[in-house]
């Protein structure tokens, strides 16, 4: 386990060195997933010999000197909703459940291009339409820091694998926070890059104008890594945008602690104050005074209300209906219960109610960028409450009960970054009091992620939050 | 909107039967899918007539901005 509990960053230069074959690493990682696997339930389908066999090959390609970058060898876990040639996909759903793709996404392409060796296809909220990650086909998948709560979702098992370390890193998506959720609920870091910024070609969609596809790790320089690895333009998917992709681990150290000075950052605590959880309250707290210590001026924005909140939601119910219409005729009953309902009131939306929609959308992009003119990035708690019981049929939101399933409560404030497609990273903040993690969030303008991962990086070097380990990595 | 208007659109618009499972929550949504709609209504009684759907967001927007 010692060698999985290190970083990216501390392990590339071992393998590049020769001192680290990717066979060992694949292979301490493949046992690490046995040994969690009962506990959490992170994974779909694991690729053992398939992982050892490309695991040899990279051992050969650097032994003869054709080191490919920092991902060669290095094991990753991508969530099931990428498409893996000869290697099933089932969406988390019993309706995918035999279903083998003979294709790859098209991050999959790059990452096998990068050298990166995938191990297996992680566990989910089924079709990515959820935040719990309670599965009813495959299991629910479980928090490492407390296997009795959610890990968050839909990129739950994505979490947990890196949480655990029974992968180094863990392609998710994110539609309206399930890359962020469940990095908070489960201490890990992840970023929703800005829409078009990677191909979601060959994922297998939840909403098409709201999904993204990005990574989680331990860090954020593995995090900034993954992301150059997988990011850039691609030909086959309309979304994606040709622009430049630099390398974001060069923006971790550029200006130092220098770089906060002067900078502005926006924080909008009318939208969550009454709702937000007193711990979670707590430690933003201590974050927005971190940044002030540090030099950052932070100032109130007005915006957005949260009235809209639930219009917003309009533009995902529709789309994931229409995506989902030809499986809810034919074989509605092998859904999950919560997903089904969820799903079927879709069909309900009239199409003037969905381009209203967009126009709100138009409307909220001014407002954004109007607000970028006078601010650098835009901070809140990546979730307003901590992780809560697997099965609890409601959980208390500002004093009110709320079906977490049915109501959309840990997506009130990572959905305005899907809304308006700009990139948000989630990274620890702390614990709560009973153990559980705590993320906050920072969001950049459209394609600057370089500036938000600069400002993370000296959050994160500052504060010792990384190196705690949940009691399942024990 | 009752849950019968509902009935309506499952059979009527996309020609599928009515399950057991669907018919019970069909009070529950016309209630949800209602409110939403009207705040919908609401908020875009105020958009300017010239406001357009618009794409999550174009290139071309961003490379104007950073100009």
């Amino acid at each position: 386990m010692t060698l999985l509990r290190k970083t990216i960053q501390e392990l590339a230069p071992l393998i590049q060195s020769k001192w680290l074959s990717p066979v060992e690493l694949v292979q301490e990682c493949l046992e690490r997933i046995e040994e969690t696997e009962p506990a959490v339930n992170a994974y779909i389908t694991v690729l053992g010999e398939q992982a050892l066999r490309a695991a040899a090959q990279a051992e050969r390609e650097i032994m003869h000197g054709q080191y490919r970058g920092v991902l060669h060898g290095i094991p990753y876990s991508a969530k099931d909703l990428y498409c893996t040639k000869g290697i099933r996909t089932t969406a988390g759903s019993q309706i995918l459940s035999a279903h083998v793709p003979d294709y790859n996404a098209a991050v999959i392409d790059r990452l096998n291009q990068a050298g990166a060796i995938l191990v297996g296809k992680n566990n989910l909220h089924e079709f990515a339409y959820g935040t719990t990650s309670e599965n009813t086909y495959f299991g629910p998948c479980r928090n490492p820091w407390n296997t009795g709560m959610i890990p968050g979702g839909s990129s739950g098992g994505s979490a947990v694998s890196v949480s655990v370390s029974s992968s180094l890193f863990s392609l998710g998506t994110d539609t309206g926070g399930s890359i962020r959720i469940p990095a908070a609920l489960c201490g890990v870091t992840g970023i929703k890059p800005t829409y078009g910024r990677v191909s979601k070609r060959g994922v297998i969609p939840l909403s098409w104008s709201l999904d993204h596809a990005g990574p989680l790790a331990k860090s954020v320089w593995d995090t900034a890594a993954v992301l150059a690895g997988i990011a850039g333009y691609d030909p086959g998917d309309p979304t994606s945008a040709n622009l430049h992709v630099p390398d974001y681990t060069h923006f971790l150290e550029a200006e130092g602690q220098a770089a906060l000075k002067g900078m502005t950052i926006g924080i909008c605590p009318d939208y969550y104050s009454d709702i937000l959880h007193p711990e979670i309250d707590q430690a933003f707290r201590q974050v927005v005074r971190w940044f002030e210590d540090n030099g950052a001026r932070v100032r109130e924005i007005a915006y957005p209300s949260r009235e809209t909140f639930g219009v917003r939601s309009i533009v995902l119910m529709a789309e994931a209906y229409t995506y989902h219409a030809s499986y809810l005729e034919t074989c509605a009953e092998q859904y999950g219960s919560s997903v089904r309902r969820r799903l079927e009131k879709g069909q309900y939306i009239p199409a003037s109610a969905y381009i209203d929609a967009q126009r709100l959308r138009q409307q909220d992009q001014r407002e954004w960028a109007a607000i970028y003119r006078e601010i650098d990035l835009f901070i809140s708690p990546t979730t307003v409450v901590p992780a809560f019981p697997i099965g609890e049929s409601t959980i208390a939101v500002g004093g009110e009960a709320v079906d977490p399933r049915i109501q959309a409560t840990l997506t009130i404030i990572t959905s305005l970054a899907n809304f308006n497609g700009y990139p948000a990273i989630s990274l620890p903040c702390g614990l709560t009091a009973g153990r559980l993690p705590v993320g906050f969030q920072i969001q950049g303008r459209p394609f600057d992620e370089g500036r938000v991962f600069q400002a993370a990086y000296l959050y994160e070097q500052a504060h010792p939050h990384r190196s705690a380990v949940p009691p399942e990595s024990a | 909107m009752d849950a019968n208007t509902l009935r309506c659109i499952t059979t009527g618009i996309y020609e599928r039967k009515i399950d057991p499972v669907l018919e019970a929550y069909l009070p529950q949504y016309a209630g949800e899918i209602s409110a939403v709609l009207n705040k919908m209504r609401d908020i875009s009684r105020e958009f300017s007539s010239d406001l357009e759907p618009g794409p999550v967001f174009s290139v071309q927007q961003i490379n104007d901005e950073r100009n």
